[in-house]
């Protein structure tokens, strides 16, 4: 079972973190977050058939594939930018993990922009 | 009743659509955010849904008025003009697509302070290959001509220039290019 394998990994890397931090606390980062690019990587193959769900779905229901692509771009972002604060809250940077949750969510907006002129296009030929 | 049938179907899937996406959301601070786009993005397709129902719909009760009971010697007839008013339609909904398209890309290519675009237009592949109709061949983006190239004169009119600053014409090009999965290629920045 693969969530067995990933969960095994996930302790190990855990308690070696724990043990870490107290004599190296600088490997003990590292070594966390080559544990969360490993656990991710690991999961990297399933995403696709979730994806392709999500195609079809989109197609089925005359969803514009621009607009479902913007959303999986903000989805990435938003789960990057939560590990990458994650990592830094860890590191005991509270201040840049909150300058990258800023940047994400500028990010997010600016992808944003196109569905939001698509909504005030068709609300501007409804009303006119 | 098939208009009414293909709504509700459509309005279903939809809604599946959007449990799925929901789940994949992250749990930080972020999915406020997420969950804003995500219901902006139910938000159009609904009122797709709705409009093209709504226009359908009065399609149908117009013909009711217009066409009255079928006439042998007509049919032909109707037939052409049926295919005539459809490639109109076809033109004027791919003419107002390229027009909210240019738009979009014109306010993402404003959030770049260094070069002010003035016009989009872009390009549609206009052939009838299965899923080939509507899909976004090139994108030109028009420089305005104060400001855009530092105040200097613009050296060249409507022909794909050297810009005296590469990287901001660059970062401009990856930007419109990524956002709707275009090679780098395929859009092209000109002076006006």
């Amino acid at each position: 079972m693969e969530i067995t394998q990933i969960v095994g990994f996930g302790l190990v890397a855990a308690v070696l973190v724990i043990i870490l931090r107290q004599y190296k606390p600088e490997i003990a980062l590292l070594v966390s977050v080559a544990a969360g690019i490993a656990l991710f990587l690991a999961i990297l193959g399933k995403i696709g058939a979730v994806i392709e769900v999500l195609h079809d779905l989109s197609r089925r229901a005359n969803v514009n594939m621009v607009y479902l692509g913007a959303i999986l771009k903000i989805v990435g972002i938003a789960y990057i930018a939560d590990f990458g604060a994650q990592v830094c809250r860890d590191a005991g940077e509270g201040a840049l993990a909150s300058k990258i949750e800023l940047a994400a969510k500028i990010l997010i907006l600016v992808l944003a922009i196109p569905i939001v002129m698509a909504v005030l296009d068709i609300l501007m030929k409804i009303l006119g | 009743m098939e208009t009414l049938q293909n709504l509700v179907r459509e309005l279903v899937i939809l809604i599946i659509l959007a449990v799925f996406l929901e789940l994949l959301l992250p749990h930080g601070d972020l999915r406020r955010y997420v969950r804003m786009v995500l219901g902006l993005l139910i938000i159009v397709a609904v009122l797709q849904a709705g409009v093209s129902f709504w226009n359908r719909d009065l399609a149908v009760d117009l013909s009711w008025v217009s066409l009255g009971p079928p006439d042998q010697a007509a049919t032909a007839e109707i037939i052409r003009e049926g295919e005539r008013l459809w490639q109109m339609g076809q033109a004027r909904a791919m003419n107002e697509y390229e027009e909210g398209l240019a738009r979009q890309i014109k306010a993402l290519a404003g959030l770049n302070p260094d070069l002010r675009v003035s016009e989009v237009r872009v390009r549609l592949e206009g052939g009838a290959e299965a899923g080939n109709l509507g899909r976004l061949e090139e994108v030109i983006l028009v420089l305005d001509e104060d400001g855009a190239w530092g105040g200097e004169e613009v050296p060249v009119t409507g022909q794909p220039i050297a810009a005296p600053d590469p990287q901001a014409v660059d970062r401009l090009r990856g930007l419109v290019a990524d956002f709707y999965g275009l090679s780098p290629e395929q859009v092209t920045i000109v002076g006006r």
